[in-house]
């Protein structure tokens, strides 16, 4: 390999056919550590008309008696390739020791085109540097790189996260990888699951429950009966407004049935109440006088009963004790109204903001998939500024990045990032700052289960990965074919 | 694929040791090397007699759609000088027109050669062999300058030898002309490859772009007799008319025009053709593309040439096999008159 120009931060090196080297590499320069984030063939006047000449009789028609001395080379001039890599930082001797460590940014170049070593970085001397390690038992990715080296999330690093990319791409599958990894650390993780893709985690197969059963409850609004790890999913009526509940029972706002269900709230406020009581206030004459209105609201109340979803909760009890073992709560949303997504999502995080504030939970990862659908642009930044502070530590997966407030990529400590091919979306990623866009331009050629990891979690040195499959969990959601 | 042992093996001689290598200038902004074909095949002026009329006659461009066509051409290239000598490198290109107008190449080489005042006999003397059967004339030595468009040449006329021997019923398109009676092209040998064709039911055709053939009250190049006319023509017979030495042109010689703006060509056919000269202008201005150059001609032509990155390939190919060692080439002006 040779040097052949530098630009920036670019670093452009010359390699031939036999080389190995590959998107993600690592590569060090005396002490200059780079990473290849494009590759492509050696420009050299001429090329073009060698290749069409070449071309001019098809290979399945041509037959060549080549010395053999030559036939090795021949071809090699035209197949030279260029790698871009990045400038990350260099290496530095530290303390006494001579410990070396990795710094970013470099403040003078003392490269020589003609006399510099390039070679490709072992992951291990990476890690090193970068203080991550990686003999875990059971490995979350492994890089992609010539030497490819396995790679465990180091969890204590999760804060604020965005996992994203096209779909089907792999990061639902690389969020649930995290899950279960969190719930082999006794941390309890709450997932928003708007497509039902978490449903079977607690399954190996579709008729037996694997070891993570006893710690994942499914919770799906409108069943009656548990079964398996699913539970109904209710909520306390006097735990929502009077506005939530006009809003999923259909009744416009300011007519007299509104008025009466605010009147009702209001006279209840502060104490526990359910839909009997609230069913003995519209009966009685003296609330609501008129028939028409007091049959509406009865009709409503019936309603709300047979949905299923109002009534006595056991979520806070839930919370709590899976939060001791850890452990995961999801959210079913797959089959609920975008009102009841809504009322159902605001029960729960003021329910985590309150357990967070007397201390009754430490900490808890909160999963919000798609959270456009459910959660206000406003409350989304309310979950990335106060419930951090009462120990809610959100990660947000999402099919496209610019659902997501500006804020959130500010404030972003860790980014895994899957294949894109939409140069606005591409744009976003770089809004978060944890990365160039010449890097990000590198995700358009990632495959499935391939992403880019920078954060925390990677020591902010920007990472590809491919994510290792998970087994004796059956990973993906409920989903029915079109055709059978 | 035809078996050239015998000549690679000539050609590739013993290895060098550590010779300092000064390489050839290549220029990456010229994408192809030509080389001139230096052994014209009739080195000498020979004057035609032009007293006489020559009609020129019409040509009716017929592609031979049911017939094989067959292109022969090879091409030579100095690399870089070593001490008393040079690295070169050769190759040759055989291009076939099937009946169902498909077109397949054989490529033959690159092969590389070395050649020094100390093996310059040895080399020749093996590859003469190889190709003809039988040792050079003592006399008759090439030089150091002349030595790579001979062994060139050698190379041409055994892939052609070869491919009249495999061919049948083809129509074998050659670059350059059927002269004998010169070092690099014995009579008998050319005769021999017009015989083997003949036997096959194969038609020669010898194709050049220059000849040494003058007309004798112009002094011009026989090509002239076709200048302001327009094609597809031909004059004929070129060969009566000439008096000295005719016994070293093998075949009928015409110039002829193939396409109505077309290049004028000297076009030389041996007598014993299975296909009447007239039918074969016809088929070879039936495969007449631009400028009025058959079409197989053309693409052996291309396809041997040396590209600008092939050559620089094979500089280093020659390091690694000679193990030879690399060195920039010295302006000598620049030295003495440096600004």
């Amino acid at each position: 390999m040779y040097l052949l120009s530098k630009q920036a931060d670019d670093l452009w090196v010359v390699f031939s056919p036999d080389e190995k080297l590959k998107l993600g590499d690592t590569i060090k320069i005396e002490d200059i550590v780079a990473q290849v984030v494009e590759i492509q063939f050696a420009d050299l006047p001429g090329v073009l008309q060698h290749i069409l000449r070449k071309s001019l009789i098809p290979v399945s028609d041509t037959t060549e008696q080549i010395q053999p001395e030559v036939k090795s080379i021949i071809g090699s001039l035209a197949d030279q390739k260029v790698a871009l890599a990045k400038i990350r930082g260099r290496i530095v001797e530290t303390g006494g020791n001579k410990n070396r460590a990795f710094k970013t940014g470099i403040s003078e170049f003392t490269l020589s085109r003609a006399k510099s070593k390039i070679e490709v970085m072992d992951e291990n001397e990476l890690f090193q540097l970068l203080g991550m390690s990686s003999d875990q038992p059971s490995p979350f990715a492994q890089t992609l790189s010539t030497s490819a080296k396995p790679y465990t999330i180091p969890l204590d690093q999760l804060g604020i996260n965005v996992i994203t990319g096209m779909k089907g791409s792999g990061k639902s599958y690389a969020a649930k990888r995290i899950l279960l990894e969190l719930i082999k650390h006794h941390v309890l993780t709450i997932v928003f699951d708007v497509n039902g893709e978490y449903l079977n985690l607690w399954k190996k197969d579709l008729n037996q429950p694997n070891e993570f059963m006893p710690y994942i409850k499914v919770l799906t609004p409108h069943i009656r009966n548990a079964q398996g790890a699913e539970l109904p999913l209710v909520i306390p009526l006097n735990e929502i407004s009077y506005d939530d509940f006009a809003q999923s029972m259909s009744v416009p706002e300011g007519n007299p049935s509104y008025q009466h269900l605010m009147q009702f709230w209001k006279q209840w406020s502060g104490k526990q109440f359910d839909l009997n009581d609230l069913e003995a206030y519209v009966k009685d004459t003296s609330n609501v006088p008129n028939e028409a209105v007091r049959i509406a609201l009865q009709g409503r109340v019936e309603s709300a009963r047979a949905s299923g979803l109002f009534g006595p909760s056991s979520i806070t009890d839930l919370i709590k004790q899976l939060h001791e073992s850890g452990g995961a709560m999801i959210y079913n949303l797959s089959t609920v109204s975008s009102w009841e997504r809504r009322i159902i999502v605001e029960f729960t995080l003021r329910k985590l903001a309150h357990l967070g504030q007397t201390k009754l939970i430490r900490a808890v990862s909160l999963f919000l998939e798609e959270a456009q659908l459910y959660v206000e642009p406003a409350n989304m930044i309310n979950i990335l500024t106060r419930m951090r502070h009462v120990g809610v530590f959100p990660t947000f997966i999402t099919n496209d990045p610019r659902t997501l407030p500006d804020e959130v990529f500010t404030l972003l400590d860790n980014m895994i990032t899957f294949g894109f091919r939409n140069e606005d979306e591409l744009k976003q990623l770089a809004k978060s700052g944890l990365v160039d866009t010449l890097t990000t331009d590198v995700l358009r050629n990632l495959e499935t289960r391939q992403c880019l990891a920078i954060g925390r979690i990677t020591s902010n040195y920007p990472l590809f990965l491919e994510i290792i499959p998970q087994s004796g969990v059956v990973m993906g959601g409920e989903s029915r074919k079109l055709v059978p | 694929m035809i078996n050239t042992d015998p000549v690679v093996t000539a050609l590739r001689g013993e290895t060098l040791k550590s010779e300092r290598f000064r390489p050839s200038q290549v220029d990456l902004s010229q994408p192809f090397v030509e080389s001139e074909k230096s052994i014209a095949d009739d080195r000498d002026e020979t004057t035609v007699h032009d007293e006489g009329r020559m009609e020129t006659a019409r040509l009716t461009p017929k592609f031979p759609a049911e017939s094989n066509v067959t292109a022969i051409d090879a091409t030579g290239l100095v690399l870089g000088v070593i001490p008393d000598g040079f690295v070169a490198a050769l190759r040759a290109s055989i291009i076939t027109k099937t009946p169902e107008n498909k077109h397949m190449l054989e490529h033959y080489g690159p092969y590389l050669v070395a050649v020094t005042t100390t093996n310059i006999d040895v080399i020749y003397q093996t590859l003469y062999r190889a190709v003809y059967g039988d040792t050079p004339p003592s006399s008759q030595s090439p030089k150091l300058e002349n030595i790579l468009d001979t062994v060139r040449n050698l190379l041409e006329r055994y892939l052609q030898m070869q491919v009249a021997t495999r061919s049948n019923r083809t129509i074998i398109l050659l670059d350059g002309s059927l002269i004998g009676i010169i070092v690099a092209n014995p009579s008998s040998y050319v005769r021999r490859i017009i015989d083997k064709s003949a036997e096959n039911q194969n038609s020669l055709v010898a194709i050049s772009k220059t000849t040494g053939l003058i007309l004798e009250r112009s002094h011009r190049s026989i090509l002239s007799l076709l200048e302001g006319v327009l094609g597809p023509c031909y004059v004929g017979d070129i060969r009566s008319h000439i008096q000295q030495q005719r016994e070293r042109y093998l075949g009928d010689i015409y110039v002829a025009k193939f396409t109505p703006l077309g290049e004028p060509f000297r076009i030389d056919i041996p007598e014993n053709t299975p296909t009447s000269h007239a039918d074969l202008l016809n088929a070879v201005a039936g495969l007449a593309g631009d400028y009025g150059y058959p079409e197989e001609l053309r693409l052996a032509h291309m396809t041997c040439v040396f590209s600008a990155i092939e050559i620089l390939e094979l500089q280093a190919a020659a390091v690694a096999f000679h193990n030879l060692v690399m060195e920039e080439e010295v302006d000598v002006r620049q030295k003495i008159f440096p600004f």
